[in-house]
């Protein structure tokens, strides 16, 4: 007899599978494979260039070459060219204008903090040392980070040679919420906001932030003949894989890989191919945060393979926290113009909302900034327009519900002056203008924000707010309260999985999926142990190993919504299997039974005659039953011809004290109710809305990477002066879900939390600060400076 | 210029003698990590600014990036592994895993350290800027106010924080520490 699981799984609030490993410190990180290799393992550290513009004129390397320990210093005068081969079509999280930077093959520089070249040494302590001893020399140009100069130019057009604005190159791929496009008009927006009973006009800024998780990036690579295997921080393995196959121009992997870049599965063109082996290899079992900076395989991961191929010894590279400012991307800049306009009732008649936006000069990046305003409240006149601004910084990229975040704070902070303008409760105004459908008509498949608002307005305690601003006063504190929506797209893309059940009663679930933080391992064990009928701890989930079938990326809140059902579909799968040899097998109680007759429920195979359980089942088989699936859409969900638009919804209240005397700001309570479909583990999703809501009070109060405009460089570039938020700042917070199963989107109807935990927070935070003190801050971060 | 030499020391680290022969240059952090190859200490900023690699040095906290380890000769170090492992977890590692007080894990270390820490601290009576007259055996009653303030060295980004709170308000119901 082998043990079931008789109650449901999913939906139970579940303690983390990898809870005991994570408090005792025994995840093993990408760095910490180190522990794998001896007195082998080399140590690379960077040399970052100061000049922010210009080219390499001379580098010196000869004292750090002769420093001990010291095996090789690569410069772009000494690496090898590199194919760094283009995919046949690029991956979402990659700009589709320009072209990656490739340090160490050209001597040219378009940001201070440039990787200029690599100290390859036996032991850290001498890498470090021997990096201060390069010399580079840089025939310095003139560097340009000035956002707000900058935006105020000409757009560009094909005579200029480096043009300052300009609508993106690629923008949408159709009409979709997805997609950049430049411009979208609705109605007649104009005319409709100069003749409106009540209109807003504001300026928005919100300025650099960077995704800082607290793990840095790192990467250990080996070589073994022509087979690379790299432990990397990442949240996407397959991809990364990808890339360092066309970055060593690895051509059986990239054809293998061309294929799944089209989204087909893995195992099925190994099966076509014939391929048995992989010849790059990435392997991250742990993701320590990431918020979106391992979306993208950056230069650092590329130069440590590059160096252990030349030395023919692993080599492990890790990156200062000073160099997280500059190498693995940050939430652009931006600057955002919003006018709303509504009647006397509070209906919105126009909503105009522009956005200037910094990338850098080798590559477009583009983020969904005014895509909220697309679909967040009923509008009959609408135009956004969208301009990118290259400057002499990295490539910027996403940051936990890149776009999404800025823009709908611009959006949330002009409706709260629109309500103030009005004088309407703030909460009345958004109720009013709830929308049915996205601007283009589409509706929208499941949205329960009404209920949202009014679990929020409860919790918070909204009913008692006075209208005025600066009318509630506590002791030395004004306090305030106040409100925003949220709104984040659903998205989903194919995945694939394997199950594979043991005569030993447990099972094995692999996906080449990631895990930072949100808790991966434990949901995907509760959905195959919800599918399969066992308890969970006879389900173990694997991931992080792009020899597992095919996930798409871990970020745009899609993990959940993709892998979850390829998971069950494995589960499914692998049952189905059972079936098969069961009613085959003379010895089962289901022998000579149609398998169409034969259903599982809570363990057990039941069929017309009898009945035993799945794990007897495969125990009397005596071998493992394995399956594979692969489920969802080629492309992003979002892209797809559908008949509904897929968000989620949710509101931020926030009550806020500003100290009278200093000005001080400090958040003391925040409810965050979102309508994200099902909810698979409660613990782990309240988990990732507190999470969210802390970075969004970071960005609210105290978050901001400043750059000197004179040397073109972050003057605050460490964990000390770049404030993230304590504990001391982090107040109390809840988080409630409301809503319903999407299963217009997939099967197990979860639409995903961890972006849509973020979006929202700074502006209901601004909004409170407003109700507090009277002053309405454009500008994030909301420093006391700006409070008194 | 000449190769620095080696100097020798011994360290306890989790109640092990180590006998080392270490540049002298390189941090506790590091020792831990690459020489000992004990990972449960993180690395996260390496300047003293995110406490992921607390560890106990001589039954204080300290961020162990900031600390040589040549100057830790005949001193005591508990990291994390020294606390507690998967199987025999320290009741504030339970109580981190019971009310989720982390996601991703990378800060989480630290802050058991730091939290195992502020117990013996808050026991013996040492103030904070919340309460300068904290008196010894009030570590059961620590407000939440208190705890945030004493965990204030170790930045989690994944914003675990309620949690970590929650771990500790529980721990220190339940843990008798050792009197400093
Ligand atoms: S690594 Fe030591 S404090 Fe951050
Ligand atoms: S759990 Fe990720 S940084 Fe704290």
């Amino acid at each position: 007899m082998t043990t079931t699981q008789t109650t449901p799984i999913i939906g139970q609030a579940t303690r983390r599978v990898t809870g005991p490993l994570k408090v005792s410190g025994q995840a093993t990180y990408a760095a910490e494979f180190s522990k794998d290799f001896g007195p082998e393992l080399a140590h690379g550290v960077l040399v970052t260039t100061m000049a922010a513009s210009g080219r390499i004129s001379s580098i010196d390397t000869e004292q750090a070459e002769a420093a001990p320990g010291v095996v090789k210093v690569f410069t772009h005068l000494n690496a090898p060219e590199l194919p760094y081969e283009e995919p046949v079509m690029r991956p979402q999280v990659q700009p589709q204008v320009g072209d990656p930077l490739r340090p160490l093959q050209t001597d040219q520089i378009f940001f201070s903090g440039q990787t200029v070249a690599v100290v390859v040494a036996e032991t850290l302590e001498q890498a470090e040392h021997a990096a201060t001893l390069v010399r580079v020399t840089v025939d310095e140009t003139a560097a340009d980070t000035d956002l707000h100069a900058a935006h105020q130019r000409p757009e560009a057009d094909e005579k200029q040679d480096t043009p300052r604005v300009s609508a993106p190159k690629k923008p949408a791929e159709n009409g979709k919420m997805t997609g950049r496009p430049s411009d979208v008009t609705v109605g007649d927006p104009d005319a409709a906001f100069e003749s409106a009973a009540h209109t807003v006009d504001l300026d928005v800024e919100i300025k650099t932030l960077v995704n800082h998780p607290i793990e840095p990036h790192a990467t250990i690579a080996w070589w073994e003949g022509n087979t690379l295997t790299v432990h990397d921080k990442t949240q996407w393995v397959d991809n990364a894989r990808h890339k360092l196959a066309l970055a060593f121009g690895i051509r059986q992997e990239e054809i293998d890989l061309k294929v799944d870049a089209l989204n087909t599965v893995k195992d099925a063109v190994e099966g076509v191919l014939g391929v048995q082996e992989s010849s790059v290899r990435v392997i991250t079992p742990f993701t320590g945060g990431g918020f979106g900076s391992g979306l993208r395989t950056w230069p650092h991961t590329f130069l440590t393979a590059m160096a252990a191929r030349e030395l023919d010894r692993p080599v492990r590279l890790v990156l200062t926290r000073a160099e997280m400012f500059t190498s693995v991307g940050h939430r652009p800049h931006n600057l955002q113009r919003v006018r709303l306009a509504a009647d006397a009732d509070g209906r919105l008649q126009s909503v105009i909302h522009e956005g200037w936006q910094e990338t850098s000069l080798y590559e477009e990046y583009t983020m969904n900034l005014l895509n909220t305003t697309r679909m967040a409240y009923a509008t009959p006149n609408l135009r956004t327009t969208y301009r990118l601004v290259p400057l002499n910084i990295q490539t910027p990229t996403s940051m936990r519900a890149p776009g999404e975040c800025s823009g709908a704070h611009a959006l949330e902070v002009a409706m709260d002056a629109l309500a103030y303008e009005i004088g309407m409760d703030p909460l009345e105004l958004r109720r009013r203008n709830n929308a049915t459908h996205d601007v283009q008509g589409t509706p929208f498949s499941s949205k329960h924000l009404a209920e949202a608002y009014d679990l929020g307005a409860e919790k918070i305690g909204w009913a008692d707010r006075p209208l005025a601003p600066r009318s509630m006063r506590d002791g030395d504190d004004w306090v305030g309260l106040g409100v925003s929506s949220t709104f984040y797209p659903a998205n989903r893309m194919k995945a694939s999985a394997s199950a594979r059940l043991l005569p030993d009663g447990t099972a094995q679930v692999h996906s080449a999926a990631s895990d930072m933080g949100p808790g991966t391992y434990v949901s995907m064990t509760m959905v195959a142990a919800d599918t399969l009928g066992l308890p969970l701890d006879k389900v173990k989930f694997a991931l992080g190993d792009s020899d597992f079938p095919h996930a798409p990326v871990h970020g745009g809140s899609m993990t959940m919504a993709s892998v979850g059902p390829a998971v069950k579909a494995a589960c499914e799968a692998a049952i189905q299997a059972v079936i098969e040899l069961a009613v085959d097998d003379d010895a089962s109680p289901l022998a000579g039974a149609s398998a169409d007759d034969v259903r599982l429920e809570h363990g057990e195979l039941i069929g017309p005659g009898g009945r035993e359980t799945l794990m007897a089942a495969v125990a009397r088989h005596g071998e493992p039953v394995e399956a594979t699936a692969s489920l969802g859409p080629n492309k992003l969900q979002a892209l797809m011809p559908s008949d509904y638009a897929f968000h989620s919804y949710g509101c931020v209240f926030a009550r806020v004290r500003v100290d009278a005397r200093t000005g001080e700001p400090r958040v003391e309570k925040v409810v965050a109710v979102n309508d994200v479909g099902k909810v698979i583990n409660p613990t782990t999703a309240a988990s990732q809305t507190i999470g969210g809501v802390v970075m969004g009070i970071g960005m609210a109060l105290m978050e901001e990477a400043i750059l000197d405009p004179n040397f073109h460089r972050y003057a605050n570039d460490t964990l000390a002066e770049y404030h993230a938020l304590t504990n001391r700042d982090a107040p109390e917070i809840e988080a409630h879900f409301v809503g319903e199963p999407d299963y217009e989107l997939n099967p197990l109807g979860a639409r995903g939390v961890g972006e849509i935990a973020t979006v929202g927070t700074s502006s209901a935070v601004v909004n409170a600060i407003y109700h507090a003190t009277g002053a309405r801050v454009l500008s994030l971060p909301a420093t006391l400076d700006k409070l008194l | 210029m000449s190769p620095p030499s080696t100097v020798s020391v011994t360290i306890t680290v989790n109640g092990e003698a180590q006998r080392l022969d270490l540049d002298p240059r390189a941090s506790l952090l590091d020792t831990l990590r690459l020489g000992l190859d004990l990972n449960g200490t993180k690395k996260g900023c390496n300047q003293g600014a995110c406490g992921a690699c607390t560890v106990l040095l001589d039954g204080e906290r300290v961020n162990a990036c900031l600390v040589l380890a040549v100057t830790c000769d005949g001193q005591k170090v508990t990291t994390v592994e020294g606390i507690g492992m998967p199987d025999n977890l320290h009741p504030l590692q339970d109580a981190f895993v019971e009310h989720d007080g982390f996601q991703c894990g990378y800060c989480t270390p630290g802050q058991i350290v730091s939290g195992v820490a502020l117990l013996a601290e808050a026991a013996s009576g040492q103030p904070s800027v919340v309460d300068v007259d904290l008196s010894p055996d009030s570590a059961a009653q620590l407000s939440d106010e208190e705890i945030s303030e004493r965990m204030s060295g170790n930045i989690c980004r994944c914003g675990a924080y309620p949690g970590i709170r929650a771990a500790l308000r529980q721990a220190a119901q339940t843990i008798q520490p050792a009197r400093a």
